[in-house]
């Protein structure tokens, strides 16, 4: 047992040295976000295996700067138990085998299809090989269909969740998660608003011109999102869908469900969803976390990344400290929740 | 003894002649000279009789042949002594009529010096004289000599000398009497010499007295024929004060090497260790300071020891098996100094009394309850507070207890305006020991004892960055209690019982940027300890014994597979742990029963100490769960069973008095964790794993208390738990046990035993030490290694009271994996590294020096001592490990810990 290996250092440590760790400053084109949605654009965060996926990324760059055209590539090889990154290291490469990664049509969007096995090969399904370990599930029990996009240099990972279920599981947990479990919808952001004195001053628009600021003023700032009700779990979706029990026999044969999923009563905000927990055995009701990624390209923002601890809150708070010279400055903000949704907003703001 | 026969004229015979002891010693040889006589007396001494004519011998006859009645021994010429070699003279004799021998010649020579010699010899022979018709008559005879080497018979008595000194002047005492049980007693002279002849062979029980001394004892064994020489080093009271009323401080030290068994083997007695710079006074915290012991990771205060695995290093006190030796942050061990006699390291190839491990051995001896009267301390610093208590309650009744409470985290809340936990997390801790042990006779005891340990440490980054969100709290709780008896008749055996019980519990709860993990452990672990060794021949004492332990563990761990880390991962120090997570209950019984048995020969004159020993290891695995939960099939066990023969050979050879050579040898196995038998994060069907270790060194005493000693080793292990490389492993096989490692090395020690109040050491360790996860791989880095370790400790008595110390650290950085680039985690909105070769790079060598100041205060009969511990007092800058900024573009280093002084002051009684 080597746990803990390196822990009791932090104990020790009497000087933590000081690094960059701006990030909400955009410098040069990047990816911020990886929006993935069923279908052509408006479905949801959670695709069936062998259902299509949209990806649409979110790229920033300084103004006038050139930003090169984002390659995809879809991963197909599970990842070695001994890599401990989140996806094989093979398919972070451009230009892979084919049997390791297929590419995808180049593009701020590209369209795939989620392999029929995803839920083997990246998922609680035992894989091909007889008696195979099953990969692990996140927090919020979502596996995820790993595809990588290549802008210039850099390289993004974006997962897009498959509808696996919980995967091989005591059958009263099965039904209870098929008839609970509601597929994610990708977050929204409803707003982003000045805040004076603890309360909403103004909500500031997400097209140009946008709204000004002055030299080095300290603006507050609340990003919000609709309120979901805390129980629209369950009660509201009874049955199996026809497309994951399809999908669950497509798998390759396997015996896992796929789970069950009923889009009624879609939230844009922190859902509510069922979660089989292992150490319990049963299905239990939890709700998603939301944060928000604050950049910009002038400026800097007290805290790069906002959530507020409570789950239930609609909205997270920042303050933006504008630039020092006039100049247009361009935000964007990247609302997430923790089972792999995602939207972004782009604002702009003169400081004059 | 004598023996002369002398037969008649018509045959030869011989007389036998053995030499004296005296001559024996004299000549460091035992020789058995052959002198035979062939007597021809009546066929040609009378007949060749000068005065007798030819007619009158037919006339005559030999009624009586001459025989010797005075033996005279030939001087065995030395030159041909020393060539080896061997010879019969024959002499032509002539003897007279009154028996005297009247002239000797040569008939057939054998070299001028074997001729000289016999010549010699027998012309002062003493014949009773032949008769010749029952008359009295001269005769010549022919009589062969033989030179004849032979090995001397050993004596059945050894020889005891040795010399008497001060302990810390080493100076001679004089008047001391020597006495051994039974077989004498000596004085010593103005030299501190003394000598006591004729001593019976087998162990004896020496005590030493004098009127200012208390009675002061040790064991012995003497073997027939060979003296024993003994340095006795005597701590003695200061003049005008009674020894009786500080029996501490006096002390028998046998300050000549003692016939030791394991090759590589660092003692340090209490008394030293605790005044070591750096160890706060912590006796056991001088182990990071041995040769072959790797400086630890900052704040962990693992012992990691010749390229091994800190767990697989086992620590026992006093045959009792403990999980750990220092508190969390390495900041104190978990026995009170008071109650520890000695701490000894053992790398590698020790013998077979232990086991279970696959790297070295620590084991903490205890120091006995005082009988004298009560003693006790009470200590207090900056890290922690402290109490001790020793001594007797009642007739052959005798106590000793100790506890200890940290309160550095009560200081920096009162001298920090902030929440320093916020930050740096701050160990929580405390133990107690406690024992009652009853003194049945001298010889023979039995003990009562327990003791506890508490850890707990948490630490908060309340980041309003949710990714960066982290808490971590960590505990650990042991007990142990057990029973001793020990027997040691005073005839040089031993018997030791240890029957023991303790239970673990450990508990890590993690949360980094929204990802859980959690492991608790609870365990409960028997062991019985039970040895007899003793004399079995002269020259050979042997030790048989069991060594039995059985853990029974709960486990649950939930979390990333990633966490906690393995030996083997690529760590990045601040990188947010794996999202993927799974969770297990589990429970594992494990446990093995090791017969053993070691032989110590001493061959050549006990030049040649030869040390076999087998340990028979049957190791057995019980897991309650083979494979994941799967739907609703019912959970199946897992048994697994291993026998595990395991030979072990210690070799010494002494040069000459001061020079030795050793070597050892030695098989190892070590049960797998019962935190790898998880069926979701490990592999329930893991086997023991197996070590073979070689040692090879020479030991030099370059003066009676300067010695020096060099060692090198190779160890290599097979079967270490490690990864699954699969792509797509197989059920419950997370973990396979294909991993191999080796070690080599060399290490040197350079050290002063305490004379005139400085002792000190110098200790490098020269190692590299690797792994290799699958067959067919490449072998790389361990992740503990070190290339150089370099310790230069030392402390000095300055008189009335004062003490300083320092010590000297040098070590090469721990191997790590660089980062060569970055990948963006869209979903989680992070970055990850990209990783460059397995372990190559290294942090930088760490280099501390540390110093100590002392000073003790008498009062009343008490003692006061008031100390500084000033750790890095050149304030360097130590880059403890590598941290990157948050998309890995940018590298610094995390800084060690400035000079540190810790003040405080402790009082005896």
């Amino acid at each position: 047992m080597t746990a803990l290996r390196f822990a009791p250092l932090l104990f020790v440590v009497s000087c933590v040295p000081t690094v960059t760790d701006d990030l909400s400053t955009i410098t040069a084109p990047r990816v911020l976000a990886v929006q993935s949605t069923a279908g052509a654009s408006s479905g949801t965060a959670e695709i069936d295996p062998g259902g299509a996926v949209t990806l649409r990324a979110l790229v920033a760059a300084p103004d006038g700067v050139a930003v090169p055209a984002l390659d995809w590539q879809l991963c197909l090889a599970e990842k070695p138990l001994a890599e401990l990154g989140p996806v094989n290291t093979a398919c972070l490469a451009r230009g892979a085998k084919p049997n390791v990664a297929k590419l995808l049509s180049a593009g701020d969007s590209t369209t795939a299809v989620v392999p029929v096995d995803a839920c083997s090969l990246f998922g609680p399904n035992p894989p091909p090989s007889q008696g195979g370990r099953p990969v692990d599930p996140d927090p919020t029990g979502g596996y995820y269909q790993p595809v990588v996009g290549f802008l210039g240099a850099s390289t993004t990972l974006a997962d897009v969740r498959v509808a696996c279920g919980p995967g091989d599981v005591v059958r009263e947990a099965r039904q209870d998660f098929q008839a609970r479990y509601r597929k994610n919808e990708n977050p929204e952001i409803a707003s982003l608003s000045v805040v004076r004195g603890g309360v909403v001053a103004a909500v500031l628009p997400d097209v140009s011109p946008g709204w000004s600021a002055q030299p080095g003023e300290r603006v507050a700032l609340r990003a919000s999102w609709d309120a979901c009700a805390s129980s629209d779990s369950g009660a509201t979706n009874p049955g199996t869908p026809p497309d994951l029990a399809d999908a669950a026999t497509t798998d390759s044969g396997s015996t896992a469900d796929a789970g069950a999923s009923v889009t009624s009563a879609p939230c844009t905000g922190a859902e509510t969803y069922a979660y089989y927990d292992p150490t319990t055995a049963g299905v239990v009701d939890r709700r998603e976390s939301l944060d928000v990624t604050w950049y910009a390209t002038g400026g800097t923002f007290d805290t790069a990344r906002t959530a507020e601890s409570a789950s239930e809150a609609a909205s997270t708070d920042n303050t933006w400290t504008a630039p020092t010279t006039a100049r247009a400055v361009t935000l964007w903000l990247v609302l997430r929740d923790d089972r792999g949704g995602v939207s972004f907003r782009t604002y702009h703001a003169t400081v004059e | 003894m004598r023996e002369a026969r002398v037969g008649d004229v018509q045959h030869r015979d011989a007389i036998h002649r053995e030499l004296t002891d005296s001559v024996i010693r004299r000549a460091s040889l035992r020789l058995l000279l052959l002198a035979a006589i062939t007597s021809t007396a009546a066929l040609s001494g009378v007949a060749r009789a000068d005065d007798a004519p030819k007619s009158d011998a037919a006339k005559h006859k030999l009624t009586r042949p001459p025989e010797i009645v005075q033996f005279v021994e030939a001087p065995y010429p030395d030159s041909e002594k020393a060539a080896g070699r061997t010879a019969s003279v024959v002499l032509e004799v002539a003897i007279s009529a009154s028996g005297a021998v009247d002239s000797a010649t040569v008939v057939t020579s054998a070299g001028p010096a074997f001729d000289a010699a016999a010549v010699a010899a027998v012309r002062h022979f003493v014949f009773r004289p032949a008769e010749i018709d029952n008359q009295p008559a001269p005769v010549r005879i022919q009589y062969r000599y033989d030179f004849v080497m032979k090995e001397a018979a050993p004596p059945a008595v050894a020889t005891f000398e040795g010399v008497v000194e001060n302990r810390s002047t080493k100076a001679p005492l004089a008047g001391v009497t020597v006495t051994l049980d039974g077989a004498g007693n000596a004085v010593t002279d103005d030299k501190g010499l003394f000598t006591i002849e004729n001593v019976a062979p087998g162990p004896h029980t020496i005590a030493l007295s004098r009127a200012d001394l208390p009675s002061l004892q040790t064991q012995e064994t003497f073997e027939a024929g060979k003296k024993l020489d003994a340095v006795y080093d005597v701590d003695v009271a200061p003049p005008g004060k009674p020894a009786a009323d500080d029996g501490e401080d006096l002390e028998i030290v046998v300050a000549a090497p003692k016939l030791t068994k394991q090759v590589a083997s660092t003692v340090v007695e209490a008394e030293q260790a605790q005044r070591v710079a750096g160890t706060q006074g912590d006796v056991l915290k001088v182990v990071e300071n041995l040769p072959g012991v790797a400086r630890a990771t900052a704040g962990s205060g693992a012992v990691v020891v010749w390229g091994a695995a800190p767990e697989s290093t086992p620590v026992y006190v006093d045959g009792v098996r403990i999980p750990l030796l220092y508190h969390f942050g390495g900041l104190r061990s978990v026995i009170h100094t008071d109650l520890v006699q000695s701490v000894e390291l053992l790398p590698g190839g020790y013998g077979a009394t232990y086991g279970r491990g696959l790297g070295g051995l620590v084991t903490v001896e205890k120091r006995a309850p005082a009988s004298d009267r009560l003693h006790g301390s009470v200590d207090l610093d900056l890290l922690d507070a402290s109490a001790s208590v020793t001594g007797p309650i009642a007739d052959k009744w005798r106590v000793e207890g100790a506890v200890r409470r940290s309160h550095l985290d009560w200081v920096l809340d009162r001298v920090t305006s902030r929440d320093v936990g916020e930050f740096f997390p701050v160990p929580k801790y405390y133990d107690g020991q406690a024992a009652l042990r009853y003194q049945a006779t001298q010889h023979e005891w039995v003990e009562v004892g327990g003791l506890l340990s508490s850890d707990s440490l948490v630490h908060t980054d309340a980041s309003s960055d949710p990714s960066q969100r982290k808490s971590q709290t960590q505990d650990l709780f042991f007990d142990r209690a057990w029973v001793r008896y020990e027997k040691v008749p005073g005839d040089g055996s031993q018997v030791v019982v240890v029957p023991w019980v303790g239970q673990d519990h450990s508990s890590l709860v993690e949360n980094f940027g929204g990802t859980p993990s959690s492991l608790d452990v609870h365990s409960t672990s028997f062991g019985l300890r039970a040895s007899r060794q003793g004399p079995v021949t002269p020259f050979m004492n042997a030790t048989v014994g069991i060594d039995l332990e059985a853990t029974s563990s709960t486990v649950r761990r939930a979390g990333s597979i990633t966490t906690p880390p393995r030996e083997g991962d690529p760590f990045i120090f601040g990188e947010p742990p794996s999202d993927l997570v799974n969770s297990d209950a589990w429970k594992a019984v494990l446990g093995s029963a090791a017969p053993y048995a070691e032989g110590d020969i001493g061959l050549l004159a006990d030049r040649l100490h030869v040390v076999p020993g087998l340990r028979i290891e049957p190791f057995f695995s019980s897991v309650n769960r083979r494979s994941p939960p799967q739907g609703d099939n019912l959970a199946l066990g897992a048994f697994g069973g291993d026998v595990a023969v395991e030979p072990r050979l210690q070799l010494r050879y002494a040069l000459t008095p001061r020079v030795a050579f050793k070597a050892a040898y030695g098989k190892y196995r070590q049960a797998p964790a019962a935190t790898d038998l998880s069926s979701v994060f490990g592999n329930p069907l893991l086997e023991p794993s197996s070590a073979t270790h070689w040692v090879g060194g020479v030991s030099v005493d370059i003066t009676r208390t300067i010695h020096g000693e060099t060692t090198v080793f190779y160890s290599h292990s097979d079967g270490l738990a490690v990864r699954n490389p699969s792509a797509t492993p197989a059920l419950a096989q997370s973990l396979v046990g294909t991993g191999q490692g080796r070690s080599y090395g060399m290490q040197v020690l350079l050290r002063r035993e305490l004379t005139k109040g400085l002792f000190g050491w110098i200790a490098y360790t020269l190692l590299r030490s690797e792994r290799l996860d699958q067959p067919g791989g490449t072998w790389r880095l361990f992740d503990f290694d070190q290339t150089h370790v370099l310790t230069a400790l030392a402390s000095y008595d300055l008189g009335k009271g004062f003490d300083v110390g320092a010590r000297f650290r040098y070590a090469t950085g721990f191997p790590r994996t660089p980062v060569i680039g970055n990948s963006f985690d869209a979903r989680r909105g992070i970055y990850d590294p990209t990783l460059g070769a397995y372990n190559s790079v290294r942090l930088p060598a760490f280099v501390s020096l540390d110093v100590r100041f002392a000073k003790r205060f008498k009062i009343g009969a008490t003692e006061l001592e008031a100390y500084a511990d000033v750790q890095n007092v050149t304030d360097r800058e130590n880059d403890e490990e590598l941290v990157y900024n948050a998309d890995y573009t940018q590298k610094r280093y995390i800084r060690g810990l400035p000079i540190l002084p810790i003040i405080g002051a402790k009082w005896t009684y």
